[in-house]
């Protein structure tokens, strides 16, 4: 039986992400809103993974607080990470309408 | 090859050998367990000497180069103020650094010394120091990819909460809030590193089996 190309936790970020660029702290705050929590480094980790297979690609930005440079860990989805959702989107509903769900 | 490259090599060859020293002295004393843990922590240990070094060198650059950026802003924002007419730098020059006031028919009489400002944000930077030397503890990989994005968003933190803080004990609570955050941030990126082999491993013997 063939698998879908992303787990949970990768399908759950980049449907987060869609075609808009976020920072890390604004992906975690909307995974935490959907009830997955997990800890910084852990998802950066993720992140990290994410952008090793090429579904997302990451940038630092500066920013200026207090006089003090803060570089932001930004991401956004890459062509490949579209085909990804796309096909896991698929995958699913293949699967319920071959259970009839759908 | 570059240096870090290099020194990571010698690291792993000493860890070898460490590890074999360790299984035979572990064999002829009373606490073989105690002692491979012991002679392990001090291969690791030596083998982030170099981080340590390193990091110092670097830091220092970055101390610099802030400095120089804070002098650079000091003054465009002096010139901005100067042509307003808000400002005017005093003709008596104090320990050789200039005097920058405030021109009393603008604003109220306030002074500040040259390199006060700079000196202020050094100071206030110490947590962050604390931050990027435990980072040095870690390994580079999960440093990069999983502690310093983590360490950033942490600092940002820290920055809004004493922007926001009106008294210092609110402050001191900020700061050790920080600090445990920290700690938590550097353990669990070790957990990290240490599960990721594992379940590597794990999935492995599945194949296999």
């Amino acid at each position: 039986m063939s698998l879908p190309p992303l787990s949970h936790l990768q399908y759950a970020v980049l449907d987060i992400l869609g075609h808009r660029e976020l920072s890390g702290r604004e992906v975690r705050e909307a995974l935490k809103s959907r009830k997955i929590s997990k800890s910084g480094p852990a998802f950066y980790q993720l992140m990290s993974r994410m952008e090793d297979s090429k579904f997302i690609d990451g940038r630092y930005e500066e920013k200026i607080i207090q006089g003090q440079r803060i570089k932001e860990r930004r991401y956004f989805m890459k062509g490949e990470g579209a085909k990804a959702l796309a096909a896991t989107v698929g995958f699913y509903a293949q699967k319920g309408e071959s259970y009839g769900l759908l | 090859m570059d240096s870090y490259k290099r020194v990571m090599g010698w690291y792993m060859i000493a860890s070898l050998l460490v590890v074999f020293a360790a299984a035979t002295i572990a064999g002829m004393t009373k606490y073989p367990f105690m002692v491979t843990f012991l002679l392990l922590a001090g291969a690791f240990l030596l083998g982030n000497a170099y981080g340590f070094y390193s990091w110092e060198k670097r830091l220092r650059q970055r101390a610099l180069d802030e400095e120089a950026a804070v002098l650079r802003s000091q003054d465009q924002l002096f010139r901005s103020c100067n042509s307003r007419g808000a400002v005017k730098q005093s003709s008596n020059i104090a320990y050789g650094k200039p005097i920058i006031r405030l021109n009393p028919r603008v604003s109220s009489d306030k002074s500040v010394g040259g390199a006060e400002i700079s000196r202020k944000s050094f100071l206030f930077r110490g947590p962050e120091r604390v931050g990027d030397f435990i980072g040095y503890l870690l390994p580079r990989g999960i440093r990069e990819s999983a502690f310093n994005p983590y360490f950033e968003e942490l600092k940002e933190d820290r920055l809004e909460r004493r922007a926001k803080a009106k008294s210092a004990s609110l402050e001191i609570i900020i700061e050790i809030f920080f600090y445990f955050r920290l700690t938590v941030s550097f353990l669990d990126s070790l957990r990290v590193w240490l599960l990721n082999p594992l379940f590597k491993m794990i999935t492995a013997l599945k194949m296999l089996l």
